[in-house]
């Protein structure tokens, strides 16, 4: 089905949409697992993914320019051919089919635990889902128009209780460094390049979806967007190590410990329920766009062309794997800030660069052989 | 146990009662793969019920790539 | 002046036989007593036979003799010794001789019957086969005053009425501009109602246009009784609660939205005047917003959208933090909340239903009440079951307040549909905030925003200027920008780059 330019998305869509993927579920959980490992040298972890996301966003972006900004599945095909390109996605659906139920048990553990205790997690879970499935099947433009209120609402929040926190902080927890050495800022840079800086390799699948067909009115929106959401998330962590210190990495929600701790003038305190809102939105808005890319992969494998049909079952499969992928937290620990980012950077990073590769080399060829 | 029995069916049953109109303009790969993700869907809710301790993909995600990464971990932390 | 002789071919044919006319005029009207026949004669001799047929009830003037000026007309023409026969009448029409008044030909008895229907007086000449029919309605309507739903403190009060002419009369005297299509069709064999509408050439979407024609097709087989029918016909989700279009009474605000671009849909017989389509951002605007100063005007607006937002919201927040978090309410508040919800018997949830349900009952009640009783009933049956209420330890005078303001809230939403849709939307968010707190809450939203940026209305995205963003519009949705900036760069850009390019 082919989708004329105007149905596509411009660029402020496209940007939100990133941006949404990229803070969405991270605003959570950044920068626990990161300042557990790295402590106050967080922020350089932070710093050093962050380069290496730029990296993975230049090459999305080239390919993305290349080929007439098709998406990853049919330039692969184009570049390696048919067999060998069903033969990559499978890792990538298996990614999908881990990170997508991951991002929603994510947000459902933390409502369990922290929020509503009574409830048992699977009406969290189930609800997201379905409204999740609704929103994809809406299709691409309804869901990147709301996502433009949504995030802005996200980041409104999120800085709101950045700034209101401000009283807690104490510059000074910023300065031990280097206690242990390199190891623990690699060790950190290695978990966020995993999640979520490196993730933005899967963005080639939402690529297409913006005005252009290949040429994009502005690419350096693109990078701006991400830089912002790089920003936010770099400031997150710097507002929590000044804010806790040392006692960062026990926190398993830091956004959240953040904002209970805030305390303006008798009245307002206890405002956890604002940041609340911001994680949920992120998470959903997360959740989406991951569906978003796993169905897309599903269709541009298939070639099917009511793109919806695979919606429901897709959406159903990961709720029952949300409910019972982690049997542990210990198991949670491990999947997702060791395995993830490793396949992350090594399996999806891999691919990636694998095709920018063979795309230049085919492009030289190609001038080559037009002179000579 | 009685609430994630019901809550399961509740689910499952959901899907086929919406996507019933289209399952006739469905082609045939498209019904291939929505069939084994049902399958699927109702493997992982036997687990969901009973909480077995049954195989499931992050199973599979350590098997293929749990030995790289743990030797990634062991350079990063060497006195662990 | 028009000359009509259009014939259907299944129709039955006038005669030049007067008194088989007659009779078969007189057999379509069998019981219509008030359809007068009045049979006359004419000539030297009285020789020559007519009869008029027209409908007492819808004729005005029925002093001034439509046949005495048609022979008039006609003898004015005659040689010197000519007579003045049915032949010479006939044949004077026929080449559309000069007559005192329009007149239409037929020579078919459903469309005379038609015709006499309309309020026209059918004169038929013994020995002509065609029957000539001049307009002569007059019934009373409804004068012209303000609207009763509409009221505005300063600004004009110029309502439409029922008949169609009246109003269309009305714009016309705003939009002096042959630009201004006015297109016509008639709907139902037994009402044939006239649906007309309206649109400004340079400033309307031609696709819009294009899109509302394919819609509105397929109408003239119903019968339409009201602007209402025609809303329902064109719309696109007749299921979403929210309304896709506006209906007004007052002309200033049809003029201003036929410069937005927007259509507008009349029907005979009804007031209501539509305007298709309408975005969920107009709905928060009034036409008085732009009689009286900007910085007023803005921070009303903001009001309502504040407004809105407790319809929409209060009770379902009230539920979800006194029953789920009450940790968030501070500490004072809180105190005073447990206190006066101390020996309620039922939980937040369903004590915020029953009061809600009995306040939209009276509200219901209030409508079809007599005036002079109406008012009674609502002040005194507000307090006295409020009071009884808090007496009888049923509600909480909390709740009877939250109740009240959502009420007030909803009642400052100028537009009757849009108030209706928060009233319906705001029990299922009371129901999701019951079950799951404010995680329910959100959900409620999510849905509600997703259902929003899916409506479309008339093809255009419902949410426009919100979802997709155009921050230019935002000048003139939830502040109001001086009249200056708004008219310089209008709403309606289209209009301006026509205008700079013909100049």
């Amino acid at each position: 089905m082919e989708r004329k330019d105007k149905d596509k998305l411009d660029t402020l869509q496209m940007t939100c949409l990133m941006i949404a993927y990229t803070t969405g579920s991270s605003i959570v959980f950044i920068p626990n697992s990161i300042s557990e490992v790295a402590r106050s040298t967080s922020w350089l972890s932070m710093l050093i993914s962050f380069s290496y996301g730029i990296i993975v966003l230049f090459c999305v972006l080239y390919l993305h320019r290349a080929h007439n900004g098709v998406s990853l599945i049919e330039y692969s095909r184009s570049l390696i051919g048919n067999v060998l390109t069903y033969f990559l996605s499978l890792p990538l659906i298996l990614m999908l089919f881990f990170s997508l139920p991951g991002v929603v048990a994510g947000i459902g553990e933390f409502l369990s635990s922290v929020m509503m205790t009574e409830t048992p997690g699977f009406v969290f879970d189930s609800l997201i889902f379905m409204i999740a499935a609704f929103t994809v099947r809406s299709g691409v433009k309804v869901m990147a128009r709301m996502f433009v209120l949504l995030v802005g609402i996200m980041l409104a929040l999120t800085l709101l209780v950045l700034l209101m926190a401000i009283p807690n902080y104490d510059p000074l927890y910023l300065l031990p460094f280097f206690s242990n050495g390199i190891r623990p800022v690699l060790h950190g840079a290695f978990i966020s390049a995993g999640f979520p800086f490196g993730e933005i390799f899967l963005f080639s699948m939402v690529f297409p979806f913006v005005r252009g067909n290949g040429k994009m009115a502005s690419v350096k929106s693109m990078y701006l967007a991400y830089g912002l959401s790089g920003s936010v998330l770099l400031l997150s962590v710097v507002c929590n190590l000044m804010a806790f210190g040392p006692a960062t990495g026990t926190l398993k929600y830091s956004l959240y410990s953040l904002a209970s701790v805030i305390q303006i003038a008798d009245f307002i305190q206890r405002i956890e329920a604002i940041v609340v809102i911001a994680l949920i939105t992120g998470s959903f808005m997360k959740a989406c766009i991951f569906l978003f890319i796993l169905n897309q992969i599903m269709v541009k494998l298939l070639g099917l062309k009511d793109e919806n049909t695979l919606v429901y079952p897709i959406s159903l499969v990961s709720l029952m794997l949300s409910l019972t992928m982690f049997r542990t937290p210990a198991e949670f620990t491990k999947q997702v800030y060791t395995l993830w980012p490793f396949t992350v950077i090594f399996i999806g990073g891999a691919i990636l660069f694998l095709l920018a590769v063979i795309s230049l080399f085919k492009q030289k060829n190609r001038t080559s052989s037009a002179k000579g | 146990m009685t609430d994630r029995v019901i809550a399961f069916f509740v689910f499952i049953a959901a899907v086929p009662l919406i996507d019933f109109p289209a399952y006739k303009r469905m082609p045939f790969k498209g019904a291939a793969i929505y069939v084994v993700l049902m399958i699927s869907a109702l493997y992982l809710g036997y687990i969901f019920i009973t909480g077995a301790a049954l195989p499931n993909i992050t199973d599979l995600i350590s098997f293929i790539y749990g030995g790289p990464a743990e030797a990634l971990m062991r350079m990063f932390k060497p006195n662990e | 002046m028009s000359d009509q002789r259009t014939s259907r071919p299944d129709d039955s044919r006038l005669t030049v036989d007067g008194s088989q006319n007659l009779t078969a005029m007189k057999a379509i009207f069998d019981h219509c007593e008030d359809i007068a026949f009045d049979e006359w004669t004419f000539g030297d001799r009285f020789e020559h036979n007519v009869f008029t047929v027209h409908c007492g009830t819808l004729v005005k003037d029925r002093n001034k003799n439509h046949l005495s000026s048609t022979l008039l007309d006609a003898s004015r023409s005659l040689a010197a010794n000519e007579q003045l026969t049915p032949e010479f009448i006939g044949h004077y029409f026929h080449n559309q001789g000069m007559t005192s008044q329009p007149f239409k030909l037929s020579n078919s008895l459903t469309e005379t019957a038609d015709l006499v229907l309309e309020g026209f007086i059918a004169l038929f000449f013994d020995g002509w086969n065609h029957s000539i029919c001049y307009y002569t309605r007059g019934i009373e309507k409804r004068a012209v005053m303000e609207s009763i739903g509409e009221p505005v403190v300063q600004g004009p009060r110029e309502g439409t009425n029922e008949s169609l002419s009246t109003n269309l009369g009305m714009i016309r005297q705003r939009v002096k501009t042959p630009k201004l299509k006015v297109e016509v069709i008639t709907a139902g064999s037994s009402l044939k109602t006239k649906i007309a509408y309206l649109y400004l050439q340079d400033a309307t979407d031609p696709e819009l246009l294009l899109e509302f024609r394919s819609r509105i097709q397929g109408i003239e087989e119903y019968e339409v009784l009201g602007t209402s029918y025609v809303e329902d016909w064109i719309e696109d989700s007749s299921y979403s609660p929210f309304p896709q279009y506006r209906y007004t009474e007052r002309t200033d605000n049809a003029a201003s939205a036929l410069l937005d671009g927007k259509i507008l849909v009349l029907t005979d017989n009804s007031p209501m005047i539509l305007i298709c389509p309408s975005l969920f951002v107009d709905f928060f605007g009034t036409s008085e917003d732009y009689y009286v100063r900007t910085v007023f005007a803005s921070l009303i607006r903001l009001l309502r959208l504040f407004a809105f937002f407790i319809a929409l919201v209060l009770p379902s927040l009230y539920i979800a933090l006194s029953t789920y978090h009450p940790e968030l309410i501070p500490t004072v508040l809180l105190l005073t909340i447990l206190d006066s919800r101390e020996g309620i018997p039922f939980p937040a949830f369903f004590e915020a239903l029953a009061m809600e349900v009995s306040f939209e009952l009276l509200r219901e009640a209030g409508i079809r009440l007599p005036r002079p009783v109406g008012s009674a009933v609502s002040i005194v049956g507000a307090l006295v079951i409020g009071q009884a209420a808090i007496t009888a330890q049923i509600a909480s005078p909390i709740m009877v307040i939250i109740v009240a303001l959502t009420g007030i809230a909803s009642f400052a939403i100028p537009h009757y549909d849009m108030a209706i849709a928060l009233r319906i939307v705001r029990f299922p968010l009371m129901i999701a905030a019951g079950i799951l707190g404010g995680f329910g809450l959100m959900i409620g939203f999510l849905l509600i925003l997703l259902h929003l940026t899916r409506l479309h209305t008339l093809g255009q995205p419902y949410l426009s200027s919100l979802a997709p963003i155009k921050f230019r519009n935002f000048r003139d949705i939830f502040v109001r920008f001086p009249l200056r900036h708004l008219l310089v760069s209008p709403r309606n850009r289209k209009l301006m780059k026509i205008r700079q390019k013909g100049s």
